[in-house]
């Protein structure tokens, strides 16, 4: 494993933990969606720290970023940008909306109406945006972290399951601890410490952890587990609709970026099983709150269900 | 967090303990159920780590406590009681050192012989079918020691362990059809025989009455060919000859040591008997009694067996009291002529009589003997006597006290049988006829499902016989005066309208013979229970040998012994064929196994492996629950990670399997 890069990785997280504080797990959890290439949604209510997390990842990622606050009134041309006529030059000219950036942060993504969301998720799908006819190819890498308030609040329109499939992961960030409650308190404003921030990654840095993570090694050990797991979802009664192939391929590429994070340059189960809730809760569903009763997530209570060995 | 499967295991063996310990605790003294109860206690708070395992001090108290109380409880070790106690007292405080693997398999093989101890008791049908039930779940509380897999359904083990059982039957019937059968070398009295209701050598007036309140059974009989009608169901016990004004008592004289064993020389008596009727064939497998004699119907033919002898009573006595079920076969010809010629001295002696006492009687037999000349038409005048006048056939007669015939006779008139027999015999004696009291059982219910009949203990009977010139010894049975259905139909329907039939057993399922089925039901239990009786515990060394020479002529104890030898390899070999072919389907794959095999020794520890624990996770837990095994532990953990999921090809299966080896090695030596 290449150390100096993986020192580059370690100072990352290091940096984000001390501004978004007591949720080493979820900062872990942003960065497997980072190196294994996919986007990141996450789930909380107001006032959790969401933004926050997004724009220090920014930051400390060192990637051209921009920032769409959707609200119920945004159009797919603010987000994708928009063809006008130039009377200097007697042209039309694109001007490329904010999608055109290595990381995007897609605030409140259930507030707006699912033409604007499908703008954004078709463009994140394919790494390419097509208006009038003309194709332009998003910035490599591009990486889009969307907030959104949970469903049941008021004034949003929650993304069906189709559009859910593309983020890699979602995650929850949840009220913090006590002490770190209290540091919080203490230090004052966030966003004074994001700005001080230096970048500590850039656009060649994540190429080359991207690339290290793709070869990290999978034995047939583990395939056979993540197979189990699969099959469970997919034979379980309790639930809607087992695991698609390409959820089984996101869990597989975000436990091997997350071995990559680890430390180690092969998959073990527990790797699996620390990405799996955030991998698959998004992608299955309860049918009957049987599995739910456990107070488990649906991707933890599949966890419990099947066996790691054999 | 302790293991599901420590709690499967454990719990099964609870279960299993219960089952096992409660009959014998039920036999001794209460003491013991204490110890019992509280180990268990114990044992659950330790397993809710609310409490812990007890310092060896504390064991070796206890070990003392429970000697010196076995030894106060029995003052001697020479009976078998205080050992079956000492060995349940000690499987109950084992449960207080199941640390280890090691004790668990000691706790499970001491509950084995616990069971076993069921049968040094009872041997019924019903108890062995309950001892099963608890190797069932002994064998399940093995399985459960043994669960690796994370499928920790409850009911698994007891599954595991019924088809494990299932699996052992052929074996099991190899064994008991072919091992040869030796009589025991040895064997240690049980102290205090057991109180056993029968027929007795003694009759006082309403002593019968008592025996008919018990629904025990007394004995099965099973005819060869057809079944004689109820009428001369007379099942004879022995004959009672003295009597003192209240009690008839058998004589202790010459007379009934004067038996006949076949292959002996006959006696005299022996050719004074003619048989006029076919004699009917059957087998009569009796209940112990701890008396010696035996119910046969009359007149019944000399026995085969050595064992039994015949009085010159004409009724077969065994060669020891019968302490053990016995089965034997017997000819009875039921007409027949016997004891034509009484000697002068004989005459004498069943015509004796107290001095005095019961005038009214006596009086009454004297007139009744001037009367007529024929001596059988005093015997008819005095049954007629029974019929015509006011006696009632009644369980309930009340007491009766100083001239107790004349005051049966005259006064009350309420009896049951041995009243009537009692009185009738006194009567024929009076008037100088020979006569005597016999006592055994009358008619038993037919069973229709195992072809037998089965007489209990309520169909105790007392009847009388008296000697007529030239018809010899002739049954009378003033009972059947009074109240013929007690003879034709049964007690039960003899005493319907009174309702005492049983009154002091509030439920029985006797009682129930209104509901076809539940009869039915019954028949069926009962039929069960014989067939167990003759076939199963009554598979003696005759029998089997019996059995087995009708495969093969001539058959000897050796050749039982190398046959049994010959099949159990054989067994074993074909179960070695299954099994080396049933390997091939297994799809785990060897590093599988490895680590099951790895989780499987610290399931036993009380550490399995959950579901879905990660080899990482688990090695972690368990090297911060043992760490005096963490080095190990963490050395296994990564090289079987490395080998899993790096495919280091570097890390043999071998070597893994020496690191396992080298852990239970470490655990094997006790913990200092």
């Amino acid at each position: 494993m290449d150390v100096e890069i993986k020192q580059y990785l370690d100072d990352s997280l290091v940096a984000l933990n001390s501004i978004v504080l007591g949720k080493p797990g979820e900062i872990k959890l942003a960065l497997t969606a980072v190196l294994a290439a996919g986007h990141l949604l996450i789930e909380d209510l107001p006032g959790m720290g969401k933004t926050t997390l997004a724009q220090a990842m920014s930051k400390v990622l060192g990637l051209t970023h921009q920032r769409i606050q959707f609200t119920s009134d945004v159009l797919p041309s603010d987000v994708v940008g928009v063809t006008v006529f130039n009377q200097h030059s007697g042209e039309f000219s694109f001007h490329e909306g904010p999608i055109f950036c290595n990381f995007l942060l897609a605030d409140e993504i259930n507030r707006t109406t699912p033409k604007s969301q499908s703008a954004l998720l078709e463009a994140m799908e394919e790494g390419k945006v097509t208006t009038e006819g003309v194709t332009r190819a998003l910035p490599e890498p591009f990486f889009v972290i969307a907030t959104q308030n949970p469903s049941h609040q008021t004034g949003t329109y929650p993304l069906p399951e189709s559009q859910l499939d593309r983020f890699l992961l979602r995650i929850q960030l949840g009220y913090p601890d006590s002490d770190s409650e209290r540091t919080l308190l203490k230090s004052g404003n966030r966003r004074n410490m994001i700005s001080d921030c230096e970048a500590i990654l850039d656009v060649e840095k994540i190429k080359l952890l991207q690339q290290r993570v793709s070869q990290i090694r999978v034995s047939d050990a583990l395939l056979d587990y993540l197979q189990r797991l699969a099959e469970f979802t997919r034979q379980s009664e309790l639930l809607h609709y087992g695991l698609s192939p390409r959820g089984l391929m996101a869990v597989l590429s975000a436990a091997k970026s997350w071995a990559y994070l680890s430390g180690r340059d092969y998959v073990i189960p527990e790797d699996v099983q620390a990405i799996f809730p955030a991998a698959t809760d998004h992608r299955l569903r309860d049918q009957s709150g049987k599995a739910a009763s456990t107070l488990l997530s649906t991707g933890a209570w599949v966890l419990t269900q099947v066996d790691v060995i054999n | 967090m302790t293991g599901l499967a420590a709690r499967n295991a454990l719990a099964w063996m609870l279960v299993a303990q219960v089952a096992v310990l409660a009959p014998m605790l039920l036999r001794f003294p209460w003491w013991i159920s204490v110890v019992c109860f509280c180990c268990g206690l114990w044992r659950v708070l330790i397993y809710q780590q609310r409490s812990t395992y007890p310092h060896w001090s504390i064991k070796a108290i206890f070990v003392f406590l429970t000697l010196a109380g076995l030894l106060l409880q029995w003052k001697s070790l020479l009976s078998l009681e205080p050992w079956i106690g000492l060995l349940l007292l000690m499987f109950s405080l084992k449960l207080l050192e199941m640390q280890r693997v090691r004790d668990v398999y000691q706790a499970i093989l001491l509950g084995y012989f616990v069971a076993l101890t069921h049968f040094l008791y009872d041997q019924s049908f019903l108890s062995s079918c309950y001892t099963f039930a608890c190797v069932l779940m002994i064998t399940a509380g093995l399985v459960g020691c043994q669960q690796v897999r994370a499928d920790l359904r409850p009911w698994l083990p007891l599954q595991k362990a019924a088809v494990l059982i299932f699996q052992a039957v052929p074996l099991m019937l190899v064994f008991f059809v072919l091992f040869p059968r030796l009589a025991p070398l040895w064997s240690i009295p049980q102290a205090g025989s057991m109180a056993v209701t029968g027929i007795s050598d003694q009759m006082r007036m309403g002593s019968i009455s008592e025996l008919t309140q018990s629904s025990k059974l007394a004995f099965r009989a099973t005819f060869a060919d057809r079944l004689p009608g109820s009428q001369s169901l007379y099942w004879r016990g022995l004959v009672l000859n003295e009597f003192d004004g209240e009690t008839w008592s058998r004589q202790s004289s010459s007379h009934n040591s004067n038996l006949y064993r076949s292959g002996r020389r006959a006696p005299q008596w022996l050719s004074d008997r003619e048989v006029i009727s076919e004699p009917v064939r059957y087998r009569i497998l009796m209940e112990p009694s701890q008396q010696k004699w035996l119910f046969t119907l009359p007149m019944v033919m000399p026995a085969a067996n050595w064992k039994i002898g015949l009085s010159s009573e004409q009724h077969l006595v065994f060669s020891e009291p019968i302490r053990n079920r016995i089965g034997f076969n017997v000819q009875s010809a039921l007409r027949y002529r016997v004891d034509t010629n009484l000697s002068q001295s004989e005459r004498a002696y069943y015509l004796r009589l107290p001095a005095e006492g019961n005038p009214q009687s006596r009086s009454f037999a004297r007139r009744l003997n001037e009367s007529s000349a024929d001596k059988q038409a005093v015997a008819e005048a005095v049954l007629a006597f029974f019929r015509q006048e006011q006696f009632y056939y009644t369980l309930r007669p009340g007491r009766l006290e100083g001239e107790t015939i004349d005051q049966f006779l005259f006064a009350s008139r309420r009896g049951f049988c041995g009243h009537f027999a009692s009185s009738f015999t006194f009567l024929m004696r009076a008037a100088g006829i020979p006569a005597r009291v016999v006592v055994g059982y009358q008619g038993g219910e037919f069973n229709p499902v195992g072809n037998y009949i089965e007489v209990r203990q309520f169909d105790a009977h007392a009847w009388s016989e008296i000697w007529l010139q030239g018809l010899g010894w002739v049954r009378m049975d003033p009972t059947a005066a009074v109240a013929p259905e007690r003879i034709e139909l049964g007690i039960e329907a003899a005493l319907q309208e009174e309702g005492s039939f049983l009154e002091n057993i509030p439920v029985f399922w006797l009682k129930l013979r209104g509901f076809a089925w539940l009869t039915e039901v019954r028949f069926q239990i009962g039929a069960w229970s014989h067939y167990w009786n003759s076939f199963v515990v009554g598979y003696d060394p005759v029998m089997q040998l019996n059995l087995l020479s009708r495969f093969w002529e001539g058959i000897q104890i050796q050749d039982l012994a190398h046959l049994t030898l010959l099949s159990f390899v054989a067994m074993m070999f074909l179960l070695a064929i299954v099994l080396l072919r049933s390997v091939k389907g297994r799809h785990y794959s060897e590093i599988v196994l490895v680590f099951n095999e790895f989780s499987a020794l610290f399931a036993l520890l009380g550490y399995p492996r959950l579901k879905h624990e990660g080899p990482l996770d688990y090695c972690h837990r368990l090297a911060l629950q043992r760490p005096d095994l963490a080095e190990a532990i963490n050395e296994f953990s990564e090289h079987y990670i490395a080998r899993s999921y790096a495919g280091d090809p570097a890390i043999s299966v071998k070597a893994l399997k020496r690191r396992i080896f080298g852990l239970r090695l470490r655990l094997l030596k006790p913990v200092s």
